[in-house]
């Protein structure tokens, strides 16, 4: 629970960051999606039973969904997807011992 | 044995499922979503303000860095493009008299021509040309009103509005084009396309007409959805072919979000 909320946290900074602070850099306008990269590294470095990957997903989605100009959803199945996608990637063919 | 415990877990989750995606429909097609998404935005507008006006600052500051070594070479070009715009203030003056006394004999008069609300530029979104600015339907604000900057230039429209907060589609947004004129010795009409990463095109140019590198261009009142001459941009490359129906040209958009913390929403105008 404790991890999920640091995240949502760490998740919400990331949004404001990038909307509000990096959006005047034009030499970082082709930076990626800090929330997506950081979803996707925190689905790769959990453990293949841990869930937690699967809620935080949920909620960056959600967050991505209210802060940005796309219907509510858009961001939420795109996240859930590529976190499952991940889980099964791993499980199936990689079986990667990242932690514990 | 074990299917017989797995069952109600299976229900559960699909009950979880279907009640998720009951919210996301509701909040889809009921005011929920606008209320859930104007709550954040007014309890980050703070912090997000804050964090604009310092990445302006820090932008400001690279720049001045990077531009010390050109500083030189455009303080000699400035002075002579000074002595040039001294020779055409004076002709302006003599146009802005005569003009003064035209409206006055007409009774017209910019402050007739439109109302404006300023409001300040709160974000911008990641993948799209869109903003939020920080007034909405409270402050009178409806969808379509165009947004400008307090030099005139057009930024775009308003494409959705929250109680307290609104969302800009940039003239550079794919999906925004409006119709336009450039101003030369003879007037030509076309077609700006946004075509994203704040990149503007003047599309359907005949290929007859004549266009020159750095000629500006300003909205039409065609459509209605613009007041007639708001700066959109100004040509920065033509794309000639003779294979296409129509000449195209690159825009360079009139607005630079280094400069640009508040906009002008106008709330009413002559169509």
């Amino acid at each position: 629970m404790k991890k999920v909320i640091i995240s949502a946290i760490i998740i919400y900074l990331l949004i404001i960051i990038q909307t509000s602070f990096l959006a005047h850099f034009r030499f970082l306008y082709y930076l990626p999606d800090l929330v997506i990269v950081f979803v996707i590294l925190l689905n790769l470095l959990e453990s293949q039973q841990e869930k937690t990957g699967l809620i935080i997903s949920a909620i960056a989605g959600f967050l991505l969904d209210a802060f940005l100009g796309k219907p509510f959803g858009f961001y939420t199945i795109i996240l859930i997807a590529a976190s499952l996608a991940i889980k099964v990637i791993i499980k199936k063919y990689l079986n990667l011992k990242l932690s514990k | 044995m074990t299917s017989n415990l797995q069952t109600p877990k299976r229900i559960k989750s699909m009950l979880l499922l279907i009640l998720i995606g009951v919210i996301y429909l509701a909040l889809n097609y009921t005011s929920l979503g606008k209320e859930t998404k104007n709550t954040l935005f007014l309890a980050s507008s703070p912090l997000q303000i804050f964090l604009w006006n310092q990445g302006q600052s820090l932008n400001h500051f690279i720049d001045k860095l990077k531009g010390i070594d050109a500083l030189e070479i455009e303080k000699s070009n400035l002075e002579l493009e000074n002595e040039r715009l001294k020779a055409e203030l004076a002709d302006l003056l003599e146009l802005r008299n005569e003009n003064e006394n035209l409206k006055k004999a007409l009774d017209i008069g910019l402050e007739k021509e439109f109302k404006m609300t300023v409001a300040d530029i709160v974000s911008k979104d990641l993948l799209q040309d869109m903003i939020i600015i920080n007034k909405g339907s409270d402050d009178g604000l409806l969808v379509g009103f165009p947004v400008i900057t307090p030099q005139k230039t057009l930024i775009g429209k308003i494409e959705e509005v929250f109680p307290n907060f609104s969302r800009v589609i940039l003239t550079s947004n794919k999906n925004n084009s409006l119709s336009a004129k450039i101003d030369s010795e003879e007037e030509i009409i076309g077609v700006t396309k946004g075509e994203g990463n704040l990149k503007i095109i003047f599309d359907l140019i005949p290929h007859e007409k004549e266009i020159k590198k750095g000629s500006l261009v300003t909205t039409t009142s065609l459509g209605g959805v613009f007041p007639k001459g708001l700066l959109i941009g100004t040509i920065d490359s033509i794309d000639y072919s003779d294979v296409k129906p129509f000449q195209t040209a690159q825009i360079n958009p009139g607005f630079d979000f280094k400069n640009l913390d508040s906009v002008f929403v106008i709330t009413n105008f002559k169509k």
